[in-house]
């Protein structure tokens, strides 16, 4: 029998506030909040009332994306160790994976914010996650293309094995 | 004592890329003020973001490539130039070289092949051309596969401390009976200070001889030697080297020891001049041994360990 049958019984669940770099509180729940390794270390010596994060290098749409990403692999954690006790066949890691593969197709510049903010925050699957998008942009590209996929100025380099 | 430890190459580079990032930077607000107001309000996130990124986030990010692609970011822009060389060590495999994909067991007999002859000597000369060029500080060559080209000896003991001043780390694997002796007098490794070398070792060969080597070394802290044995090729055959102190060597380790008594005297001779020495670790070859051997090596390591800390009672000995 599953809990969700009888919520009455579960605790009610902790939260913790992060507000971002302009001025937006976002409630996430403890456990969610606890993805970011910069939270969890040091998060038991502070008091319960005072759980709350000022992330001043991370704008309120980045910080949504990020949220969304960690409540998606604590449920799916949780899903596919569920699956696992209960010894049922389950393609949840396939599927979050192809999740992650979906979160992550985004613009260069999201992908630079997600990318900043994940090592910021320090989640190590989500930098693994953006880093690894990012050397995938620049495999088998000419320079040319990289180029104008990062936006980077080619200023005159002429001979690129020039000495100085 | 007398030597002061000069500038490393590195801050040389760093100090190169600040300057560049900033020169990027520049150029991109100019640009970004010559707009029109309107686009500069779309354009504001438009910039080169990627550049501006830490260094370590950009060396992260090229530890996912592969070195051709590694390589290739490095004509971008003067920011990305030295980044890929920042990533660490320049691993020179088949594919990277000559786009050879091969597995365990056919990377020896086709190296063996890529050796022969004097076709290899051109490549290494234009590996350490590209080393220097990427102002490389550690590097690692294994010259034990080349089948009588004596050339290896030239580069090893001259060519590469000439080409590679900056050099911090070397590792160098050879087989004895395949160079020519150890020179005297070598040219300086001014900046190295951790060296390795990996002889197969032929019984003829004098092990005193490396002696040369630290010599020209004058700023090396850790030293290590790892033997081989190799081909038995007659009584040993003495070897001139000048006796010099050390004032930077803190640690030496050789491994692989077997019954040969060169390798005491090494050791002794490094107690006895390398002033700073602070551990010195000896290894006994791996190898299975009946109880009766396990007993003899034991009382064997007891026997080194005596000898070589009444040489020197303040460094640390560790026989294993």
């Amino acid at each position: 029998m599953k809990d969700s049958f009888n919520p009455s019984i579960e605790p009610p669940k902790k939260t913790v506030t992060l507000v971002s770099s302009d001025g937006y509180d976002f409630e996430v729940e403890e456990e969610v909040a606890l993805e970011s390794q910069v939270i969890k270390d040091g998060f038991e010596d502070k008091a319960v009332d005072d759980r709350e994060y000022l992330l001043f290098n991370v704008h309120s749409d980045t910080l949504e994306l990020i949220i969304k990403y960690c409540e998606k692999h604590v449920s799916s954690r949780k899903s596919i160790s569920a699956a696992a006790a209960s010894s049922s066949s389950s393609n949840g890691e396939e599927a979050l994976k192809e999740w992650d593969e979906h979160f992550i197709s985004v613009d260069t510049n999201t992908l630079y914010d997600i990318l900043m903010a994940a090592d910021y925050l320090n989640i190590k699957s989500l930098l693994d996650l953006a880093i690894q998008k990012v050397a995938d942009t620049i495999h088998g590209r000419s320079p040319e293309q990289i180029r104008k996929k990062f936006n980077i100025e080619n200023d005159s380099i002429i001979d690129p094995w020039a000495s100085e | 004592m007398s030597q002061n430890s000069k500038p490393l190459g590195r801050a040389k580079y760093i100090s190169l890329l600040l300057a560049s990032t900033v020169l990027v930077s520049l150029g991109s607000m100019q640009i970004s003020a010559g707009t029109p107001n309107e686009d500069k309000v779309n354009n504001t996130r438009g910039g080169d973001h990627i550049s501006q990124m830490p260094e370590d986030i950009l060396s992260f990010i090229l530890s996912f490539l592969t070195m051709r692609d590694a390589v290739k970011t490095r004509v971008l822009s003067p920011s990305w130039r030295y980044l890929s060389s920042s990533t660490g060590n320049l691993y020179f495999d088949l594919f990277t070289l000559f786009g050879i994909n091969y597995d365990g067991n056919y990377l020896s007999k086709n190296s063996d092949s890529l050796w022969e002859g004097n076709e290899s000597a051109s490549h290494i000369d234009r590996w350490i051309s590209f080393a220097l060029r990427m102002q490389v500080e550690k590097i690692d060559l294994d010259f034990s596969c080349i089948p009588r080209d004596r050339r290896g000896t030239y580069y090893m003991f001259g060519g590469l401390a000439k080409e590679l001043p900056d050099l911090q780390v070397l590792s160098l694997g050879f087989v004895t009976t395949q160079v020519l002796p150890i020179p005297v007098n070598m040219t300086e490794f001014s900046h190295l200070k951790e060296l390795k070398l990996i002889l197969i070792l032929s019984s003829d060969f004098d092990l005193l001889s490396v002696a040369s080597i630290l010599n020209a070394s004058p700023c090396l802290l850790k030293f290590h030697l790892s033997l081989r044995h190799g081909s038995i090729r007659g009584p040993r055959v003495k070897r001139d080297y000048s006796k010099q102190l050390y004032y930077k060597l803190k640690e030496v380790e050789i491994s692989g020891l077997c019954g040969r008594l060169d390798v005491l005297e090494l050791a002794i001779y490094l107690l006895n001049n390398a002033i700073g020495l602070e551990r010195m670790i000896l290894e006994f070859q791996k190898r299975w041994r009946t109880v009766d051997e396990e007993e003899e090596l034991e009382s064997k390591k007891k026997q080194v360990h005596g000898v070589l800390s009444k040489e020197k009672p303040n460094v640390e000995i560790i026989v294993q």
